[in-house]
């Protein structure tokens, strides 16, 4: 079974806490695509893949300094 | 940048000082063959002057009339008036020799009379009938002597004899360049006893036994008990060339020194000794440093702007344009597909750009292509 969204979910808290901290939006969000290795484009047909959403967690944690769930 | 001017000053200083006491040295040996050139040259000078004169005397036939009368006294009355102007003109040494080698008449000193010349420049007048010329050293003197033969008709009468002393030479020497000079033979020359007794005279103390080989006869730089102590050694003395060289480089008070010295012969060609040049080269050093720190701040001034330069040119033509590219690149990564990578250079790094810009929109249509096919699916 497929899960749908929650890529597309993480997406948007990563852009709500990079407007908190006032971050160039463009720029933090490339940073961490290429820290996890995944196209940070996404919409709401994109798959959820468990193995991306870590991979995509750890490095927003990195880049931003704080926990994305 | 700071690291790299540190050391090309550095690198240039040690050099420019290497250099600077090359040049010392080179001037202070024009120096010294300068000073043997003016030596010689007013050696040969007077002993044209001294000619001159001594021709002037020995012509002169109411002279040598008083002179044939063999009466000491009698001279000495008829040419006293003479010999106070001579030594005016700095010949202090008027001097009747008879055919028998011995002195018939010093004017310099009446009551000494009667010792036995052997005086190289007396030889050769006698042996050859005509001009004995050169440096003499006797018991007494360091002087320059010309000698001519006393005709009465063709009958040789006797011979007579000026003299300078050559304390003048190395004064005159002085007032021309400025360095110190003195006069340094060897003691085989001299006769312990009768140079104890000239310094004894001139109220001055024995400096015979200064030196172990070598004795200091005169010198610029006030009592020549003083000269031992500037700057040179006895192997020094016997090593130097004839054309002159360098002895050592010494430093006394606040002022720096280069020592060196021309070989002395007397007029028989018997090596005497030295003639040691001694210049302040503290002027000089001055100089060259004050030149070396005006180089070194010219250096490190053209360094700071080249850098600048460097630093701006680089900025602008590499470090800006790659900076762009990774924050474009960045931004992509980031989903971001309508940034353009556009940086406008006819080099590496705009076809670099083209190139990245070229995957964007690969990566771009990849990515809209993934999303129809999506779209189709549902």
């Amino acid at each position: 079974m497929v899960i749908i969204g929650q890529l597309l979910e993480l997406s948007e808290k990563i852009n709500v806490i990079i407007a908190a901290k006032n971050m160039d939006k463009g720029v933090t969000r490339g940073k961490i695509g290429l820290k996890s290795g995944v196209l940070m484009s996404f919409n709401e047909r994109t798959p959820d893949d468990p193995v991306k959403l870590l991979k995509i967690k750890m490095a927003a944690k990195e880049i931003l300094g704080t926990d994305v769930n | 940048m700071v690291l790299g001017i540190v050391i090309l000053s550095a690198t240039f200083y040690f050099f420019a000082i290497q250099i600077e006491a090359a040049n010392v040295n080179s001037v202070t040996l024009d120096g010294i063959h300068a000073a043997k050139k003016s030596f010689y040259d007013l050696e040969q000078n007077d002993i044209r002057t001294l000619k001159a004169s001594l021709t002037g005397f020995v012509t002169n036939q109411q002279y040598k009339d008083i002179y044939n009368t063999n009466d000491r006294n009698a001279l000495y009355n008829a040419t006293s008036d003479l010999y106070g102007q001579y030594k005016t003109l700095g010949i202090t040494q008027f001097s009747f020799i008879g055919t028998d080698s011995h002195t018939f008449l010093r004017m310099a000193k009446p009551s000494y009379f009667g010792e036995r010349v052997t005086r190289t420049s007396f030889i050769t007048a006698q042996k050859t009938h005509d001009w004995g010329t050169g440096l003499d050293l006797d018991a007494t003197a360091f002087a320059l002597r010309v000698v001519h033969p006393y005709y009465n008709g063709n009958t040789v009468i006797g011979y007579v004899e000026y003299g300078e002393e050559i304390n003048d030479f190395i004064r005159t020497i002085k007032q021309e360049t400025g360095n110190d000079y003195g006069i340094v033979i060897k003691k085989q020359f001299i006769d312990p006893t009768q140079w104890a007794t000239i310094r004894r005279t001139a109220g001055l103390a024995n400096n015979y036994d200064d030196l172990p080989d070598y004795v200091v006869v005169d010198s610029t730089t006030g009592d020549v008990s003083d000269f031992k102590t500037y700057g040179f050694t006895e192997k020094d003395l016997d090593t130097v060339t004839d054309e002159g060289n360098i002895f050592s480089r010494f430093s006394n008070g606040r002022s720096d020194y280069v020592s060196g010295g021309f070989a002395l012969y007397d007029g028989s060609g018997a090596k005497l000794g030295a003639v040691v040049v001694i210049e302040n080269v503290t002027p000089m050093e001055a100089a060259a440093r004050q030149t070396n720190l005006d180089v070194l701040i010219v250096v490190i001034l053209a360094t700071v702007i080249i850098g600048a330069v460097m630093v701006i040119f680089v900025n602008r033509i590499i470090i800006r344009p790659l900076d762009r590219i990774v924050e474009e690149t960045t931004r992509v990564a980031g989903g971001d597909f309508d940034t353009k990578i556009d940086v406008q250079s006819d080099d590496e790094i705009g076809t670099l750009a083209e190139m990245i810009d070229g995957f964007r929109q690969i990566v771009m249509n990849m990515s809209k292509e993934l999303e129809e096919n999506q779209q189709k699916k549902e």
